[in-house]
C-alpha cells in the first residue's frame, strides 16, 4: 500500500516551486480530504443498528470505545484508510495531470524579456 | 503545521501503528498529556466536554423510542391506517410538544418547508431533520413513482423551499412578528390584497413548480377542500388538475418535454445570468476578433454604460449589466462559473442519490440512479476543468496582448517625446523657444512613467506563471474533491440525525477525529474538520507576483464576484471605464478591448480577492453583503496552522495560558474567542470571531492572537 514520503506527495501535485509554507498549505488540505473521505466510508459502510450503537457511545463520550467501536466495523480499518488515503491522491494527482494537458503552451517570459528601461531614460 | 509534524508523526512507517502498538487514539491522546503540563491551550481536545443540551436529548430519546416500534406503528402519510395514525399521532404529539404545538403530520408541505428554513436559520439541526424526515416520509408513501422520480420530487422540494425563503426574505423586513406567525403572514403578504385565500396561494406556487398548468392526475383536484390533510407530497408537488395542452403527459408529469420545460421554468429568476452570458458571449467573441480595431461592441457598450449609470437600478438589472460587461470582457470567466455551477449541482444530486441508494429497501432503481448521478457528476468534473484551463489560459492570452499594447503605447509616447524634445532643442538653439513645448513633454514623460510600472507588473507577473499555474491547477484540484466530499457530509448528515451528532462529537474532539480519520499520517499532517487552509501569500520565488494572486487570481476574484452577485456599483463602473478607454485610440490607453480586460478585472476584483481569502479560510463564511468601505475592520491576516499555544511560544514568546495572558485576549475589543479552554485552563479554542465572521480553523485563531499581541492597547 502506498506510503508517500513528503517529496513524493510535492512531486505527485507538481507544487515543487512554491514556498516550503505554502507546500504545507496544500498538504494540508489534502489530508483534510483524506479525512473526509474517510469519515464518509465510515458513514458507507454503518448501518442504522450501527448508528444507534455509535449514538450510545457518543454519549457516554468514550473515545477509546468509540475509536474501537469504528474499526470493528471493518475487516481491515487500517487497510481501508490507507486505501481512502491513496485514492484521494490518485484522484487529485489525476486531475492535476489532466489540467496540465489542457494548458495551451506559452512563451516563456523571463526577466530578460524587452525592458522598457530605454523609455525611462527617455523620459527622464 | 510544519513544525507539529514530528510530534505528531510517531508512526514513521505504515500509515498506522500495527495492532500490538497503541491505537491512533492512544498516541495522540499520549501527545496532549504531554502537552498537558507545558499548556492548557496546546489542543483542542482537553477535558470533558458537553455534548447535547438536555432539551435535544429528551426529543433524542422520545424520537429512539419511536423509531424502536414496529414500523407499522409509524405514521406513515395518508396511506397509514386510522388506526396506525392514530397511535403514531399520539406518540408524534408528545414530541411535538417539545417542539412545537401542530404535528407534522398534519402540516402542510410549505409549513414544513417554512419551519425547516427557520430551524436552519436557528441553526436547530434536530428540527431541521425532523422536518426532513417527515417530508421524506410522505415522498416514501408515494407508491406509484419510481425512485428516479422520488429524487425529482425532492429536487423540486429544495427549489421550492429556496423560494420561500426568498419570499421570506422579501418580507421580514417589514415586518416582525412572533416566530410563529410569521410562515402565515408571509404568504398573505406575498398575495395581491383580497385574494389570500389558500387555493390563491397554493396555485401561485404551483404555477412556478409546474408553469404548464395543473394537471389531471390521479383524481385529486386542486379545487378539493383542504380537510386532506395532510396532502401527500406528491400530490403537491406535481399539480392536480390540468386544464392547459399537456393532456399526453405521464401520471407523473415528469416526462422528458415536460421536465425540461419544467426545469426551464423553474430556473426562469436564475436565467438572467444565462441570458446575459450568452449575450456576453456573442459579444465577446466579436470584442476579440476585432480586438485590435478598437472594438464597436466596446463602444456602443461604453455608452450604454454612461447611460446605464445614470439611472437608477435593481440589484438583479446590476447583476444582469455586470454579467453582461464581463461577458465581453472575459467570457471564459463565465464559462467557469457556468461550469461550477453546474458541478455543485451535480455533487448534490449524488450525494442524494447515494443516500437514497443506501436505503435498505432501495431498489435496482435506486441503484441506476446512483450510477447516472455518477456518469453526471464525473462528466460536470471535467467540464469544471477545461473551463479552468480554458480561463488561465484566457487569462495568459489577455496578459500578453496587455503586454504588447502596453509596449506599444510606451514606444509611441517615447516617440512623440523625443519628437517634441527635438523640436524644444531646435527653437532653443535658433534662439526663439516660448517654453510652449514643456508642458506637453512632461505630461508625457509622467505617462511613459505609469506605463512602465504597468509593464513591471506585468512583466513580474509573467516571469513567475509556470509557478501560479501549478498552484492554482492543484489548488482547483483539491477543493473540487473536497467539494464532493463536504457535500456527502452534508446530506448525509441531514438523513442521519445520529450521524450528524458523530461529527459534530468528533468536530468537539478532534483527537477521535484524528485518531479515525488520520490525513496523511505517513508524513505527519493530520486531516482537520476545519475546511482547506488557506493559501494566504502564494510566495511564488523571485516575483511580485500582482497582489499574490496573479492573472489566475484576478480571474477567479471576478468569478466569486460573479457568483456572489457582486459585480455592481463601484466595480461595475471600473471594468466599464477601463473597456471604454480600451476601445479609445488614445496615446495613453491603447489597449484592445481583450487586453483592456485584464486591466479591469484586476481593477475591479480587488475587494473580491479579499474575500476570496475569507472564503478559502472558512468556506461557509458569508461572504459581505457589500464591497468596500469596511468600518473599524480589523486587519487580521491568518497565521500558522499550529495550536494556538504553540503559536504563542513560536511567533509571540508568550504562554497565552497564563492567566495574566489570558485577561489580555480574552477581553479584547472586537475579537471574541470560544472554546472550553476559556475559563479554567484546560482545554481549547474552538473559534474566534471577528469583522463580522466566525472561523473554527486554527490559522484564524492564531491571526487574531498575533494581531492582538502586535496591537496592544
Amino acid at each position: 500500500m502506498a506510503n508517500y514520503t513528503r517529496d513524493e506527495l510535492i512531486k505527485k501535485l507538481h507544487i515543487e516551486s512554491l514556498s516550503y509554507d505554502d507546500q504545507q498549505a496544500m498538504l494540508q488540505n489534502v489530508a483534510n480530504v483524506v479525512s473526509s473521505r474517510i469519515i464518509n466510508g465510515i458513514g458507507d459502510k454503518l448501518q442504522e443498528p450501527d448508528l444507534q450503537e455509535l449514538d450510545h457511545l457518543v454519549d457516554k463520550g468514550d473515545e477509546k470505545e468509540i475509536e474501537t467501536f469504528i474499526r470493528s466495523k471493518f475487516e481491515d480499518y487500517d487497510k481501508f484508510a490507507a486505501e481512502t488515503q491513496q485514492a484521494v491522491v490518485e484522484d487529485i494527482a489525476k486531475d492535476i495531470e489532466l489540467s496540465r494537458s489542457l494548458v495551451t503552451p506559452q512563451e516563456d517570459y523571463t526577466a530578460e524579456s524587452d525592458s522598457p528601461d530605454g523609455a525611462e531614460q527617455s523620459a527622464s | 503545521m510544519s513544525e507539529e509534524a514530528p510530534q505528531a508523526a510517531p508512526v514513521e512507517e505504515g500509515l498506522f501503528p500495527p495492532a500490538a502498538q497503541p491505537t491512533a487514539l492512544e498516541t495522540v491522546q499520549a501527545w496532549s498529556e504531554g502537552e498537558k503540563s507545558q499548556a492548557a491551550y496546546a489542543g483542542q481536545w482537553v477535558g470533558d466536554q458537553p455534548t447535547l443540551e438536555a432539551e435535544q436529548q429528551a426529543v433524542d430519546d422520545v424520537k429512539d423510542y419511536l423509531e424502536s416500534r414496529p414500523a407499522e406503528a409509524r405514521v406513515q402519510g395518508r396511506f397509514a391506517t386510522a388506526e396506525d395514525s392514530a397511535a403514531a399521532r399520539e406518540d408524534q404529539h408528545y414530541v411535538n410538544t417539545l417542539n412545537e404545538q401542530k404535528s407534522d403530520a398534519d402540516k402542510t408541505r410549505d409549513e414544513l418547508l417554512r419551519e425547516w428554513n427557520n430551524a436552519e436559520d436557528i441553526d436547530d439541526k434536530t428540527r431541521a431533520n425532523d422536518v426532513q424526515d417527515e417530508l421524506q416520509r410522505r415522498i416514501e408513501n408515494e407508491s406509484q413513482l419510481n425512485d428516479e422520480q422520488k429524487m425529482k420530487m425532492i429536487d423540486r422540494l429544495y427549489e421550492q423551499k429556496s423560494k420561500l425563503r426568498e419570499e421570506s426574505s422579501a418580507t421580514a423586513e417589514s415586518q416582525n412578528p412572533p416566530a410563529q406567525e410569521v410562515s402565515v403572514n408571509i404568504q398573505q403578504d406575498s398575495e395581491k390584497a383580497g385574494e389570500a385565500s389558500v387555493e390563491a396561494q397554493e396555485s401561485q406556487v404551483e404555477e412556478l413548480i409546474n408553469p404548464d398548468g395543473p394537471e389531471q392526475t390521479g383524481g385529486k383536484h386542486r379545487g378539493e377542500p383542504a380537510e386532506e390533510e395532510p396532502t401527500p407530497i406528491y400530490d403537491e408537488l406535481k399539480g392536480d388538475s390540468g386544464d392547459e395542452g399537456n393532456s399526453t403527459e405521464t401520471k407523473s408529469g415528469l416526462d422528458p418535454a415536460t421536465e425540461a420545460e419544467l426545469d426551464r421554468q423553474l430556473h426562469k429568476h436564475d436565467l438572467l445570468p444565462d441570458e446575459a452570458a450568452e449575450a456576453g458571449d456573442t459579444t465577446g467573441e466579436g470584442s476579440n476578433e476585432g480586438a485590435e480595431e478598437g472594438g464597436e461592441a466596446g463602444e456602443e457598450g461604453s455608452e450604454e454604460g454612461d447611460d446605464y449609470h445614470e439611472q437608477e437600478h435593481t440589484p438583479e438589472e446590476d447583476d444582469a449589466r455586470g454579467l453582461q460587461v464581463v461577458g465581453e470582457a472575459a467570457p471564459e470567466i463565465l464559462d467557469t462559473e457556468h461550469a461550477l455551477e453546474a458541478y455543485n449541482h451535480a455533487i448534490d444530486q449524488y450525494a442524494q442519490a447515494k443516500i437514497r441508494a443506501e436505503r435498505i429497501l432501495a431498489g435496482k432503481e435506486a441503484k441506476e440512479a446512483l450510477e447516472a448521478a455518477g456518469a453526471t457528476l464525473a462528466e460536470a468534473h471535467n467540464n469544471v476543468l477545461r473551463a479552468q484551463v480554458a480561463e488561465m489560459n484566457a487569462a495568459d492570452q489577455m496578459q500578453e496582448a496587455a503586454y504588447e499594447h502596453n509596449q506599444q503605447a510606451i514606444d509611441q509616447a517615447n516617440d512623440e517625446r523625443d519628437g517634441l524634445v527635438a523640436q524644444r532643442a531646435a527653437a532653443r538653439e535658433a534662439g526663439n523657444y516660448d517654453g510652449s513645448l514643456d508642458g506637453r513633454i512632461d505630461a508625457l514623460a509622467a505617462e511613459v512613467r505609469e506605463m512602465i510600472a504597468n509593464q513591471t507588473t506585468l512583466e513580474e507577473d509573467m516571469a513567475t506563471r509556470e509557478q501560479q499555474r501549478e498552484a492554482v491547477i492543484t489548488q482547483q484540484a483539491i477543493a473540487l474533491r473536497d467539494a464532493v466530499e463536504q457535500s456527502m457530509q452534508r446530506q448525509r448528515e441531514a438523513a442521519h440525525p445520529r450521524w450528524a451528532k458523530f461529527t459534530k462529537f468528533m468536530t468537539d474532539h478532534p483527537s477521535v477525529r484524528t485518531a479515525i480519520s488520520a490525513g496523511l499520517v505517513g508524513i505527519g499532517v493530520l486531516g482537520t474538520a476545519t475546511g482547506l487552509v488557506p493559501l494566504t501569500a502564494l510566495s511564488i520565488a523571485g516575483g511580485a507576483v500582482m497582489r499574490g494572486v496573479g492573472a489566475y487570481g484576478i480571474s477567479r476574484g471576478i468569478g466569486d464576484m460573479i457568483s456572489k452577485r457582486q459585480l455592481r456599483g463601484d466595480n461595475l463602473r471600473t471594468v466599464e471605464d477601463y473597456l471604454a478607454a480600451s476601445s479609445k485610440d488614445s496615446n495613453t490607453q491603447k489597449w484592445s478591448k481583450r487586453a483592456g480586460a485584464i486591466l479591469a478585472v484586476a481593477a475591479a476584483a480587488g475587494p473580491a480577492i479579499n474575500q476570496i481569502h475569507q472564503l478559502m479560510n472558512h468556506p461557509n463564511a458569508q461572504p459581505p453583503t457589500k464591497t468596500g468601505g469596511p468600518h473599524n475592520k480589523l486587519d487580521i491576516k491568518p497565521g500558522a496552522h499550529t495550536f494556538p499555544w504553540t503559536n504563542g511560544m513560536e511567533h509571540l514568546h508568550t504562554n497565552i495560558s497564563d492567566p495574566s495572558q489570558m485577561r489580555i485576549w480574552t477581553h479584547y475589543p472586537g475579537i471574541h474567542f470560544t472554546g472550553n479552554g476559556l475559563g479554567g485552563g484546560h482545554g481549547a479554542i474552538t473559534s474566534v470571531t471577528y469583522n463580522g465572521h466566525t472561523f473554527h480553523d486554527f490559522a484564524h485563531i492564531n491571526g487574531a492572537l498575533n494581531y492582538i499581541y502586535n496591537h496592544p492597547r
